[in-house]
């Protein structure tokens, strides 16, 4: 699309834009380490780093590892947004859960969630379990926290509207609370993919059998920097490729927010 | 579909009053104390009567609404719908349009439509066709997979109407559920609503602050006090039927009236702007 909208540039010449800052970054950096402006040691060249990935690829070294980090954030994101959610709604329609619970999360949610992760290696091994575990633990809290906060903002004039129309509780929980939990999480996907790859990548880093973080670990004890700068750029792809695929399904999920009046 | 006065006529003969409040009342519990809303109001709604609830604003008219409704207890007094005791939320008599529009977002219009159906266990096929049938009887045929936000003002009215007509609920509530449109599209809307009311032969209890059009639809106007909401006078409607809402306006019976009954809510409103 280049049509512009307003008085702002065109998305073709942001586009360009980005692009051109991109490549010349690059440029920079192989013609600086190349003049010997920069140590190759501490920060490597692109063209070692794309040397190293074209061979990753070609080996097929790559893709356990890569399959190993995206398991792990995936599972532990829909494991921990069922679980949080899950949890959110206990607390807001159960009151005995809701006292016991509630102030026990707000203190949880402050404690650094990496201290479990040699607890969890206890219980769950070295494997891919132990990473779902601690990325459960952190994206389980971001479920949480939606889902208790679109249960208390639900619009009270809907509530007494579907209320009049004859709904059960268990058709209020259906036609309401759900679909109002399910937009706020939708909204809050981008940033709990973030977190779920965070902790992946965290466990992998404290130890682990396979994975991104696991070749970025190993590659520093050897000080092979062009391998951790390889691992930092598939790191970065891996990322950027999760956030446009969840910013396409957030909109189609969200299309009734857009106001498309002719 | 029989025919409206017939309808009135022929239930006054045989049945209770749809809609009986007997010294009403309700008092809310503030910060600064107990504020009295409502004081002992009594009135009845004769079947298949339009009856608007006229008053100030603030006065305490959408809280009768919704103590009919079976959304707000009330404080004192008796409430009884068809002769049975009310109190409570009973659904497949009653349907309540609101002042904002109450359609659920992430619903498109046909599926807002429907959902009073499902929630009465009728069959997907059946309430898909039956609240095609209403979303093109208030004229949005062609919309019916729009979402509200992709609605303007009047249409979400409309969708909130056909959402409420579709269970053919037999005492339908109203609180001021035109004011936010502008006057062509409401003119419209209310030409509709009689249309519609003609058509059902519910009985309609319609809160709104305007006397002009508390006039141009109703069999029979309650005026209010100023809060807390005590009734001041009853008037009957003399108006002939089938009415144009804007046309009416003009009529000499239509002036008269309005005359009579602004003597006295003047007076409220005086004294409900006095009080601020």
């Amino acid at each position: 699309m280049s049509v512009s909208k307003g008085y702002g540039p065109s998305t073709a010449a942001v586009r360009t834009a980005q692009a051109a800052l991109v490549v010349g970054a690059l440029i920079g950096w192989e013609a600086g380490v190349r003049q010997g402006w920069l140590s190759a040691e501490f920060v490597s060249r692109p063209s070692a780093v794309g040397a190293v990935i074209a061979e990753w690829v070609r080996g097929g070294f790559l893709w356990p590892h890569l399959a190993a980090t995206v398991q792990a954030a995936m599972v532990g994101l829909v494991l921990g947004l069922a679980v949080g959610g899950t949890l959110g709604f206990l607390v807001m329609f159960v009151p005995a859960v809701g006292e016991v619970i509630e102030p026990a999360m707000s203190t949880l949610n402050a404690v650094p969630r990496i201290v479990f992760y040699p607890l969890l290696m206890l219980w769950l091994g070295l494997g891919m379990a132990s990473k779902v575990g601690l990325v459960v633990t952190i994206v389980a809290f971001v479920g949480y926290f939606t889902t208790v906060g679109a249960v208390r903002e639900v619009d009270r004039l809907l509530l007494a509207q579907v209320r009049i129309l004859g709904a059960s509780p268990a058709a209020m929980f259906r036609h309401l609370y759900l679909p109002a939990t399910l937009a706020w999480m939708v909204t809050s996907l981008r940033m709990s993919v973030g977190l779920a790859l965070i902790g992946a990548i965290l466990g992998e880093y404290m130890g682990s059998m396979r994975g991104i973080g696991n070749v970025i670990m190993g590659a520093q004890n050897l000080f092979q920097t062009p391998q951790v700068m390889a691992g930092l750029t598939l790191t970065l792809a891996l990322a950027a490729t999760a956030d446009s695929i969840l910013a396409y399904l957030e909109r189609r999920w969200s299309a009734w927010r857009r106001v498309q009046q002719p | 579909m029989r025919s409206p006065p017939a309808t009135v006529e022929a239930l006054q003969a045989v049945g209770p009053p749809a809609i009986e409040v007997t010294g009403l009342s309700k008092r809310f519990e503030t910060a600064v104390g107990t504020v009295a809303a409502i004081e002992s109001v009594t009135f009845a709604v004769r079947p298949g009567e339009f009856l608007c609830l006229v008053g100030p604003s603030g006065c305490g008219k959408s809280t009768v609404l919704n103590i009919i409704a079976g959304l707000l207890p009330a404080s004192g007094g008796q409430l009884r719908i068809c002769g049975n005791p009310g109190g409570g939320i009973l659904p497949d008599r009653i349907g309540y349009v609101f002042q904002r529009d109450a359609l659920l977002p992430w619903k498109t219009a046909l599926q807002n439509v429907m959902l009073p159906l499902l929630l009465r266990g009728v069959p997907v096929t059946q309430s898909r066709q039956d609240a095609l049938h209403w979303v093109r009887k208030v004229g949005l045929g062609g919309f019916e997979n729009h979402y509200p936000s992709q609605l303007s003002g009047g249409m979400r009215k409309r969708i909130s109407l056909a959402m409420t007509m579709v269970y053919r609920p037999s005492i339908i509530l109203m609180d001021e559920p035109f004011a936010a449109l502008d006057v062509q599209t409401r003119n419209l809307m209310e030409n509709e609503l009689l249309a519609l009311w003609a058509e059902a032969g519910s009985t309609v209890l319609f809160v709104t602050h305007d006397l002009e059009e508390a006039i141009a639809l109703a069999d029979r106007i309650i005026v209010l006090t100023a809060a807390p909401a005590r009734i001041r006078a009853d008037y009957p409607v003399p108006l002939d039927r089938p009415r144009d809402v804007a046309e009416i306006r003009t009529s000499s019976g239509f002036v008269d009236i309005y005359r009579r009954i602004w003597r006295d809510l003047r007076e409220e409103v005086a004294a409900s702007h006095g009080r601020r």
